[in-house]
């Protein structure tokens, strides 16, 4: 559509960054359930990779809450809520059938907080999430449309990598695309942290922490 | 009226919970509050269209075109010359007491001359085989998108159903809008202006912009500088916008020029508006035109204005401010149904015949010192359609809004939304009432 | 025939900076068949953007924006207006100022301005001027000027049971009784020579001619007045509105100065 208000521009950006936090946290959640099947694992270890508060007390209520807490700002719910409540404000600028594979999450999710074996209806959030990005690369005709949600979905998993110390290579890879695609977006955003990151993914030891304050700056110019 | 052959459109109405998924599926729903909090519901579809032969559309089409080219008239008069009044086809007061009328659009002519470029009139049709109309809404009437993505999801659904039967598409509703928004612009964009995601139409609006391939934006993303309207963009920069579909009332619009408290109104907006500068649609002040107590005078306005016999009836009307119009409904009370003029959305409506002794002592008593506001109608016996419930056909009422855009010359959109009502002893088709809405089919043949 | 020099000015200091102040202000007189405006200067500040523009009864404005922050808020405007060039001005016709025989929610009449307005028996007077003259003279009587008493939300009936007021309340006043005698009456801002605040009067429609009619001071609109704008009733005439970003008090200074000019070219 070529002009942007200010508010779309970060709703988009916030549209890439919660449609991956959901994606991720949904496969690490995915890992996690399985080996919590016969005996109360250690989730807290979870929580505290994921650098979220311990709000849950019992295995049983992290496996309940963790995924479908309405109240709780860090759940799967509540970060598919938001991915929606920006979508929805999108609809003429990604269109209505990419606006559904956020909607159809929605139901699915729904869906699987009443479900005795919810990692199927997961496993459908998932394809209707890489059905959304799918939909995203190939339908969306404006280039910084398709770059401001892709940006957002970089920064969010360079953050959560960075978190879970994931290795070298696959951070090197998040941040080389990154770069690649921030300059395309029409994002204000500070050229000094991109240089860094560079550097940073070169080290021999990953400085994670150092990682995660620069990629959390990145918008602020 | 038309019924269709049942096998002819079986196909569809087999497929009725595919259709319904697929509207779920594209968040077609509309928002509503419930104590406070705001939600999201789902518009029930109903399979079964309400069909309108071609021979009888073009009698609609007729018209609704004669109507709202009176109305027009009609706005442009009333905040001009004042002919009317002049010739006192209508009384003064009940354009000045109307809550629609507002003096601070006295002496302007928007963009082209066009008040209602979109126009939503409501209509029923009667047991005896006519058309009535029951109300015109020349503000901001919704609507037209249900239908719209209805029929999309419709002929993906069931193919089978349009290749047997030639239905005039009404897939171009927004193609029709856009070119009547674009004929009145004044240079720039083209715009929708939404008062958010918590507006009950929210759906449509971001529908009909997507459709249009034009901006949707809220107050936060104008902004009045010099005389001109602006969209703000992210880069800094201004793009002139020279036509707003503005889905806010009059009232919310401009906090300088209408009511202060409002916070998703542009300031200054109407300043422009006035100076020309901007295209409003529709433009503010049309209320005094589908007020309950105009409404008796539009078959008088096609008269005055056009020196035609109005084609399409209004439901038969009484206005106890006329002598002979008190008599008739003192007679007739139990008959008849009662509406007060300064009420809306179903309320200050009473069956004449509902009343208890006392109540109808009472309220003769009030008509009768407050006449004007007040008007009686006829009770319509309408015609009822038949909807899918649990897989049985079953009656309900349904009213029709068919949707007129006037540009350079006024179009009657092929189709319109009907809605129907869920209870069967309801006369409420209001969507908020957990009514629903059927495609409406203009068949070309 | 007078040749009136004048001054409005109008000061409004906010005690913390104040942004995206929007503003519209109308306090500029416009020539008309009665007062014509030889010069006219209009200074406002600040300055950042500004629009002239009519409002539907014809009044001049200015509507603009200050979006940097600012303590102080002025406008003044100072011209030499020619008076009395005519008894009064043209109206539209008759049948298209329905909108004046109207009672507001500032004009409409409670149980004791009815019962004052049968007392008046204005049957015995033919013209609606001749009938107004009649309300103004028995206003004079029955109302009297304090100030202090009613503000700006006073409505005539309120000001009519204290049975005191100011300008704005004798205008409304007259304005009710006028309505409902069916006479078309309208509200009317402007400047009274001499020293002090802006002023209020009204205007009574006859026979295609507006005729201003000054209830506080008993008197025919002549020469002694410079109008500035019109309406329905106050509300229609604000000579200054604004909305802006910030939590400050504001002080309001009002000066008017209306003096005969002299000889000079």
């Amino acid at each position: 559509m070529g002009v942007k208000s200010v508010e779309n521009m970060d709703r988009l950006y916030w549209l890439g960054r919660y449609s991956e936090r959901v994606y991720t946290t949904l496969k690490l959640y995915g890992l996690r359930f399985d080996s919590m099947i016969e005996e109360g694992e250690n989730y807290e270890e979870f929580c505290e990779s994921l650098d979220i508060p311990d709000i849950y007390g019992t295995a049983e209520k992290f496996r309940d809450l963790y995924p479908f807490g309405k109240k709780d700002p860090n759940s799967i719910y509540s970060n598919l809520m938001r991915a929606y409540d920006n979508a929805i404000e999108l609809r003429e600028e990604i269109g209505t059938e990419t606006l559904a594979y956020i909607q159809l999450s929605v139901y699915e999710l729904n869906k699987a907080a009443q479900s005795d074996a919810p990692l199927i209806e997961f496993q459908n959030i998932i394809d209707y999430i890489l059905a959304f990005w799918g939909i995203v690369d190939d339908q969306i005709e404006d280039e910084e449309t398709r770059n401001i949600i892709k940006v957002g979905k970089r920064v969010e998993r360079i953050d959560l990598y960075g978190r879970l110390h994931k290795d070298k290579i696959s951070m090197a890879r998040e941040v080389h695309r990154l770069n690649g695609r921030i300059g395309r977006s029409g994002l204000h955003y500070n050229k000094g942290v991109t240089g860094k990151l560079l550097l940073l993914i070169e080290e021999d030891t990953m400085n994670f922490p150092e990682i995660v304050r620069q990629i959390e700056s990145i918008l602020e110019v | 009226m038309w019924r269709m052959k049942i096998q002819e459109t079986i196909d569809l109405y087999e497929r009725a919970d595919t259709v319904n998924e697929l509207l779920a599926r594209y968040g077609v729903k509309f928002g509503i509050y419930k104590n406070n909090t705001f939600h999201e519901q789902l518009f029930p579809f109903d399979a079964i269209p309400r069909v309108i032969g071609k021979e009888e559309f073009d009698y609609l089409e007729k018209g609704l075109k004669q109507r709202v080219a009176a109305l027009n008239l009609f706005l442009k008069d009333i905040y001009n010359e004042k002919k009317i009044l002049k010739d006192k086809v209508i009384p003064e007061e009940f354009i000045y007491a109307s809550s629609g009328y507002l003096a601070q659009c006295e002496g302007i002519v928007p963009s082209k001359g066009v008040y209602s470029h979109i126009s939503g009139i409501d209509l029923v049709y009667g047991k005896d085989g006519n058309w009535y109309i029951l109300e015109d809404n020349l503000r901001v009437p919704s609507g037209a998108s249900y239908p719209m993505i209805a029929r999309k999801l419709c002929r993906r659904s069931s193919p089978k159903t349009f290749q047997n039967i030639s239905i005039a598409d009404n897939r171009n509703y927004a193609d029709l809008l856009k070119k009547t928004l674009d004929y009145v612009n004044t240079g720039g964009l083209t715009v929708v202006l939404t008062p958010g995601r918590y507006n009950a139409a929210y759906f449509e609006h971001s529908y009909l912009a997507e459709r249009m391939r034009v901006p949707l934006v809220s107050s936060n993303d104008l902004i009045v500088d010099g005389d001109r309207l602006y969209f703000k963009t992210y880069n800094g920069k201004k793009e002139q916008v020279g036509a707003v579909y503005r889905r806010i009332s009059d009232e919310y619009m401009d906090p300088m020029n209408f009511n202060p408290e409002s916070v998703i109104g542009v300031p200054h907006i109407f300043d422009i508006y006035r100076k020309g500068n901007v295209a409003l649609v529709n433009a503010p002040g049309n209320g005094v035109a589908d007020d309950k107590g105009i409404y008796y005078f539009v078959p008088r306005m096609i008269k005055y204005y056009l020196g035609e016999e109005p084609v399409l009836k209004n439901a038969p009307t009484y206005l106890p401010y006329y002598e002979e119009d008190m008599q008739y409904v003192l007679e007739n009370f139990d008959r008849l149904v009662l509406k007060d003029v300064a009420e809306a959305g179903g309320y200050g409506v009473v069956f004449g015949s509902s009343m208890t002794k006392q109540q109808k002592a009472d309220f003769i008593e009030l008509l009768k010192k407050e006449p004007r506001r007040f008007i009686a109608q006829e009770v319509i016996d309408f015609c009822d359609l038949p909807i899918l419930e649990k897989g049985e056909q079953v009656e309900r009422k349904a009213d029709l809004r068919a949707f007129v855009l006037s540009s350079e010359e006024p179009v009657v959109w092929k189709s319109g939304l009907t809605r129907f009502s869920r209870n069967p002893d309801s006369f409420i088709v209001n969507s908020s009432q957990g009514g629903g809405f059927k495609d409406t089919w203009v068949l070309n043949q | 025939m007078k040749k009136l020099r004048y001054r409005y000015s109008l000061r409004i200091e906010f005690d913390s900076p104040i942004t995206n102040h929007n503003f519209k202000v109308r306090c500029t007189p416009v020539t008309d068949e009665r007062q014509k405006i030889l010069q006219q200067n209009i200074h406002i500040l600040p300055k950042e953007f500004l629009c002239e523009n009519r409002d539907s009864f014809g009044n001049i404005y200015y509507f603009g924006r200050a979006e940097h922050p600012h303590n102080l808020f002025e406008i003044v405007t100072e011209g030499i207006a020619q008076t009395g060039l005519a008894q009064g001005t043209a109206s539209r016709e008759s049948y298209q100022l329905g909108l004046f025989t109207r009672q507001t929610s500032y004009t409409a009449p409670d149980g004791a301005l009815i019962e004052f307005y049968k007392d008046l028996s204005l049957e015995k007077y033919s013209t609606s001027l001749d009938k107004s003259l009649k309300i103004m003279d028995a206003l004079q009587d029955r109302f009297s000027y304090v100030s202090g008493k009613t503000d700006i939300t006073t409505t005539a009936s309120q000001a009519w049971n204290m049975g005191c007021g100011v300008c704005q309340d004798y205008s409304h006043i007259m304005l009710s009784l006028c309505r409902m005698a069916g006479i078309q009456s309208r509200y009317v801002v402007g400047m009274l020579i001499g020293e002090g605040l802006s002023h209020a009067w009204v205007e009574v429609a006859d026979h295609g001619v507006w005729y201003g009619l000054d209830p506080t001071n008993g008197i025919r609109v002549l020469e002694d007045h410079i109008k500035i704008s019109h309406g329905r009733d106050y509300e229609d005439c604000l000579i200054n509105q604004g909305m802006f970003t910030g939590n400050a008090r504001q002080k309001q200074s009002i000066s008017v100065h209306v003096e005969e000019a002299g000889e000079e070219k």
